[in-house]
């Protein structure tokens, strides 16, 4: 599994909920989503060294799928080795407009969850995330340059997360609001016209409600023992009185993200995203609250082998 | 609309027939119902995907049962009626401006009682995206006044997407467009031609 262990951790690994429900899926699209993924980190690379690339986390194939899916653009496929795995090659899309922009929003999550991270984790993470940070800097203003807009949202949404959070807000709508409007930020750079830009940004408010909620979930007993906000803590639930809020609340913003995606038209991808929304997402929501390591098998997991 | 255009908004294939036609266009009306989107900003969207489907249905019915074309545009543009004590906030909610709307229903006084009043806290929550919030001022509106189909209507959707309903899905129901799941798209033809030159990239 190509999966380098720097955004798992106390930093929400966003949109690792929001995957393909593998065992549903034909070869040919699997491998086509593999591609896109492969790509990405390529993308990655090239556009922000390296070191970049050990961001990468099934984060924003999903931006780059649904990029490529409005604008129809194919992009190249390639069979390469890569760095990780060098002795199979496999095929890699490269060069498309929705993996530029996925590498563009990765690169700017990364660098805002690792500045929070250095405010509120212990000793040795810290220690470990100040050694990264200088890394990330030069990418992280190059994707400003490059992002200019998403980058003004997430700032500010960062500064609303922080303030929510030393207030200890209850309420679950305004808890996962700002990650909404940084998902709803960035989806809408996927738009090829204004009315599919509507459609995006709310289509990723849901995903990024359904990222949040999944996240703090499963994350209720660590921030507990570490005394860290969280939500479900924050408003008295008990672990599986909070798994049940969370599903309840997922699965509505679930049938919010069908009537947008439903509204889009798709000129290619459809079965990946198919599976992706009304598959993998349903499957992640009934997941919340496990580990990633006790999940059922099957659900995204990308064999690099 | 031609017919050709006709067929594709139903995502049929040039040719099919006039049960085809129905049950295509059935799904599809279910799949597009403006209630489905109803209190929400893209009700718009749905309304307008809504007439395309009702015009390609008319342009195909009256070819397959007279033979001829019927290149008329539907004149229903779906307008809606706003009724009620508070059409102004109304307004401000239909053109998206709801932290004034949340302002103005607020400053009100005595109104928790109100069904209306109910419904539209529960709407500028849903457009917000609150939708704890939204179901919350909806159930509320609905208990004050009940038989308001537009309440309900509210209501119900999120009730039903809160017990996994999701609007559209492919892998429910005898949903047609699962038959469209066939996977036909260039890059997976690119990926068999790649396997059978090297195997995926593993024994060249």
């Amino acid at each position: 599994m190509v999966y380098f262990g720097f955004c798992t951790g106390g930093a929400p690994a966003l949109f690792g909920y929001v995957l393909p429900l593998k065992g549903e899926m034909k070869v040919c699209e699997y491998e086509s989503y593999r591609a896109q993924y492969c790509g990405l980190c390529k993308q990655l690379g090239q556009e922000y060294g390296v070191f970049s690339r050990f961001l990468l986390n099934y984060d924003l194939v999903l931006l780059a799928l649904l990029a490529d899916a409005l604008s129809g653009q194919e992009g190249l496929l390639n069979a390469e080795g890569c760095f990780a795995n060098p002795v199979y090659k496999r095929p890699m899309r490269h060069d498309t407009k929705g993996l530029s922009l996925a590498s563009d929003g990765l690169v700017l999550l990364s660098y805002h969850k690792l500045r929070d991270n250095l405010q509120d984790e212990g000793f040795l993470k810290k220690c470990l995330y100040t050694l990264a940070y200088p890394f990330l800097h030069f990418p992280f203003q190059r994707a400003v340059a490059r992002q200019p807009e998403v980058a003004k949202v997430l700032e500010k949404q960062m500064q609303r997360q922080r303030e929510l959070e030393m207030r200890q807000c209850e309420l679950i709508d305004e808890a996962c609001d700002p990650t909404a409007q940084m998902c709803a930020a960035l989806f809408a750079t996927a738009a090829q016209t204004d009315e599919q830009r509507r459609i995006l940004e709310r289509l990723g408010l849901f995903a990024g409600q359904i990222v949040y909620l999944l996240d703090a979930a499963e994350d209720y007993e660590e921030d507990a023992k570490q005394n860290r906000y969280n939500v479900f803590l924050a408003s008295g639930l008990s672990k599986p009185a909070a798994v049940e809020a969370a599903q309840k609340r997922c699965r509505m913003a679930a049938g919010e993200i069908a009537l947008c995606y439903n509204l889009l038209e798709l000129r290619q991808y459809k079965p990946i995203l198919d599976n992706i929304f009304f598959l993998g997402l349903p499957a992640g929501i009934a997941a919340a609250g496990k580990k990633r390591t006790e999940r059922k098998a099957g659900h995204g997991q990308i064999d690099s082998v | 609309m031609d017919r050709s255009t006709a067929y594709n908004v139903l995502g049929l294939p040039q040719g099919a027939g006039e049960e085809e036609v129905k049950t295509a266009y059935k799904s599809m009306a279910q799949k597009y119902d403006v209630e489905n989107y109803e209190a929400g900003p893209l009700r718009d969207d749905a309304a307008q995907k809504m007439n395309e489907i009702n015009e390609a249905f008319d342009v195909l019915m009256s070819f397959l049962r007279t033979g001829q074309e019927n290149t008329s545009l539907n004149a229903n543009t779906g307008s809606y009626s706003s009724v009620g004590r508070y059409p102004a906030i109304r307004q401000l909610i239909n053109t998206g401006r709801v932290d004034e709307a949340l302002a103005e229903l607020s400053a009100l006084q005595d109104v928790s009682d109100d069904a209306e009043w109910n419904f539209l806290m529960g709407s500028v929550y849903y457009y917000k995206g609150w939708l704890d919030q939204a179901l919350h001022y909806f159930q509320n509106a609905v208990r004050l006044a009940p038989g308001n189909r537009e309440y309900e209507a509210a209501l119900r959707n999120l009730q039903n997407s809160s017990q996994g309903d999701m609007n559209g899905n492919p892998y429910m129901n005898n949903d047609p467009s699962a038959a469209a799941m066939n996977c036909a798209c260039n890059s997976c033809a690119l990926m068999c031609c790649m396997d059978a030159c090297c195997g995926m990239g593993r024994g060249c």
